[in-house]
């Protein structure tokens, strides 16, 4: 287990070192500056910026400097933002995205699991067609379609919510809802099969012969060993929640990491482009990574097999 | 007992003798793989109907431009925001042309005196939205087709040869594969795209490129379980080259896998297509996807919501389909699940 988490972690930096490495040189690779909008310099002040700023080095000096930097998490400082340090521009705006992502998760999550439950349990009735229309739903519709739609029911046609404002928890709530739908489908689909397949075992046949009540197995056996998988999915849902929040916090106008990412690349914010791309793969780097030494940990059955796959 | 015994009197029965030229012959017809997977699928309901609303929808991206008389491309600023109005639909009182101008509800082809007919309105410029709905599905559906291709012939290749030859081979190439799996695809999407011009060709390319992956692990695996079966030892026994041995064994049996997987990576490429779009980073103006067109539509949904409307619908459905006729060949083809 040791071994194969150093290995893990070795692969993970080695990722990281590409990414940092791709994102600089397509950064200097691009047309346009971002300081060509910013008003028009005179000869003498472009200079003194792109002394300022670094830009007048060689690439190879920017390159080692910007990775040593990078090493003490220092992403730079802005191009836009008045000279903001990209690492607290990032922490900034991470509060608004972790209340979207934690909250599309968990609510996701619980009502996916339920949903995957009662389809089980009920299999080939009417509740276990409307669960799996449901995931099936959730899976093919893009989430700013349905970001889009619930804005336009509740947002502009009943006005129960402001139209692109942030005003505290309540502007939370749709965007919330557009992320969760990704993580209900995919945890509503994968309990499903679970639970279906604990249901065959021969322990459960055991606990029903035994007299243990539906509630019970349901719950005490089958949803317990049905839950371990479900895990492993947490990884590509992080990756679609994070994917969801660049056009959902668009949509909403939160003022979040995703929106920061977007508005940077318009206006090519080098440095916040950089910063955040690092940000949002390290982010997903790192859960994938903990997903996988979790399942070792908790299921004994993959560390004794060796982590087959 | 006896009564039964009574009933079989010697002349029921006949002697026949075993003709061991039979033996061998089978009685039902035999079925090709294809034949039987379709016997399978068109069991399944909801990939019948994908099926028949895909066929549609690509045939009314091919032919649907040609339908009205008006060009996608074709800018009239004094039709411009027109609502929906189908002939024959107005009598029921719904795509009547009836629309917000201000915040009362009127007849904009009444106040505008417009003749003409626009099945799905108009956008701001005055560009027919019907002809541009399935100019831009063609698009996105194009996009789509290309990049899956892409994927999986990147990745039929790398994986076949990772898993085929093996060794150290195999060892560097997936080792390239692990770190290149870390690498979150969306970023490499949106940095791609940035540093080349946004257009049909760098969608694809962006999309393939890191598409291939998935692809290539999965092909690599079913290559490697393969490979040491008898029938491919037997033919190697027999004298047979590798690529024959590659031509003829190994791809018709991870066929069925590679299609499956296609028919998933075609829905994910027609949302990064859109996706991109939504953000501003897809095509330019007047090229129209189904992404760039909810763009322009959720601009004005407050006042033209079918402008959102239906490029929303069709992607929607699209997904819908791709995902369900994915399931059903899943289950047609997957050996695991035979009956």
């Amino acid at each position: 287990m040791a071994k194969y988490i150093v290995k893990r972690i070795a692969y993970m930096f080695m990722s990281l070192f590409i990414i940092a490495t791709a994102t600089f040189f397509l950064m200097k690779m691009l047309p346009g500056s971002p300081l060509q909008s910013a008003a028009k310099l005179s000869p003498e002040q472009r200079a003194v910026v792109y002394e300022k700023y670094g830009l007048n080095d060689p690439l190879p000096t920017q390159y080692v400097k910007y990775m040593g930097n990078l090493l003490q998490g220092d992403f730079g400082t802005s191009f836009q933002f008045k000279n903001a340090d990209v690492m607290t521009l990032i922490l900034k705006k991470l509060e608004y995205s972790m209340i979207l992502g934690t909250q599309a998760l968990i609510v996701g999550t619980i009502i996916g699991i339920v949903l995957g439950m009662i389809a089980a349990l009920k299999q080939n009735t009417i509740w276990d067609y409307g669960s799996t229309i449901i995931a099936i739903l959730g899976i093919s519709i893009p989430s700013f379609v349905f970001a889009v739609l619930l804005q336009y029911v509740f947002a502009v046609n009943l006005e129960w919510f402001d139209v692109g404002l942030w005003k505290g928890w309540k502007s939370s709530v749709l965007p919330s809802i557009a992320l969760a739908i990704g993580p209900v489908a995919i945890a509503a689909r994968f309990i499903r099969t679970e639970m279906i397949e604990v249901l065959s075992s021969d322990y459960i046949l055991l606990a029903k012969a035994k007299g243990a009540n539906g509630f019970e197995i349901a719950f005490k056996h089958a949803l317990r060993n049905a839950l371990i998988p479900l895990i492993t999915v947490l990884g590509p849902v992080a990756a679609g929640l994070l994917t969801g929040s660049l056009v959902v916090e668009q949509i909403f106008a939160i003022p979040g990491i995703g929106e920061q990412f977007v508005k940077s690349i318009s206006s090519n914010d080098f440095s916040v482009i950089m910063g955040t791309t690092i940000f949002f793969s390290v982010f997903l780097i790192v859960i994938i990574l903990i997903v996988d030494i979790l399942y070792g940990v908790i299921d004994p059955r993959i560390r004794l097999s060796g982590g087959d796959k | 007992m006896s009564d039964s015994t009574k009933q079989y009197t010697k002349e029921r029965f006949e002697q026949i003798t075993i003709d061991r030229d039979q033996a061998e012959v089978i009685e039902k017809p035999s079925l090709s793989f294809w034949q039987d997977a379709w016997f399978r699928i068109r069991k399944n309901k909801a990939a019948i109907v994908s099926l028949f609303i895909l066929v549609f929808i690509i045939f009314m991206a091919f032919a649907g431009p040609f339908m009205v008389e008006h060009d996608p491309d074709e800018v009239n600023v004094t039709h411009a925001n027109l609502p929906p109005k189908v002939p024959g639909f107005e009598k029921l009182g719904i795509l009547d042309g009836e629309g917000k101008l201000g915040s009362k509800v009127v007849n904009l082809y009444e106040v505008k005196k417009i003749d003409e007919y626009y099945w799905f309105g108009t956008d701001s410029l005055g560009r027919d939205l019907f002809s541009r709905l399935w100019k831009g599905t063609q698009i996105s559906l194009l996009i789509a087709f290309v990049a899956a291709v892409i994927d999986v012939f990147i990745g039929v290749i790398y994986g076949g040869i990772s898993g085929y030859y093996g060794g150290r081979v195999d060892d560097i190439m997936q080792r390239i594969v692990e770190v290149l799996i870390g690498i979150p695809s969306l970023v490499i999407v949106i940095l791609m795209i940035m540093i080349m011009e946004a257009g049909i060709i760098s969608i694809i390319l962006a999309i393939a490129l890191t598409g291939w992956i998935g692809m290539s692990r999965i092909v690599r695996g079913q290559v490697l379980q393969y490979k040491n079966q008898e029938f491919v030892l037997a033919s190697r026994t027999l004298g047979a080259s590798n690529s024959r041995i590659i031509k003829k064994h190994l791809l018709p049996n991870i066929m069925s896998i590679v299609i499956i997987n296609m028919m998933f990576t075609i829905p994910t490429a027609i949302f990064f297509e859109a996706f991109l779009s939504f953000i501003g980073m897809g095509l330019q103006s007047p090229a129209a996807s189904l992404g760039t067109l909810i763009n322009d539509g959720y601009k004005f949904i407050e006042y033209q919501p079918h402008m959102l409307f239906f490029p929303a619908f069709i992607l929607s459905i699209l997904m819908i389909a791709f995902n369900l006729i994915g399931d059903g060949l899943r289950d047609a083809l997957d050996p695991k699940m035979k009956d």
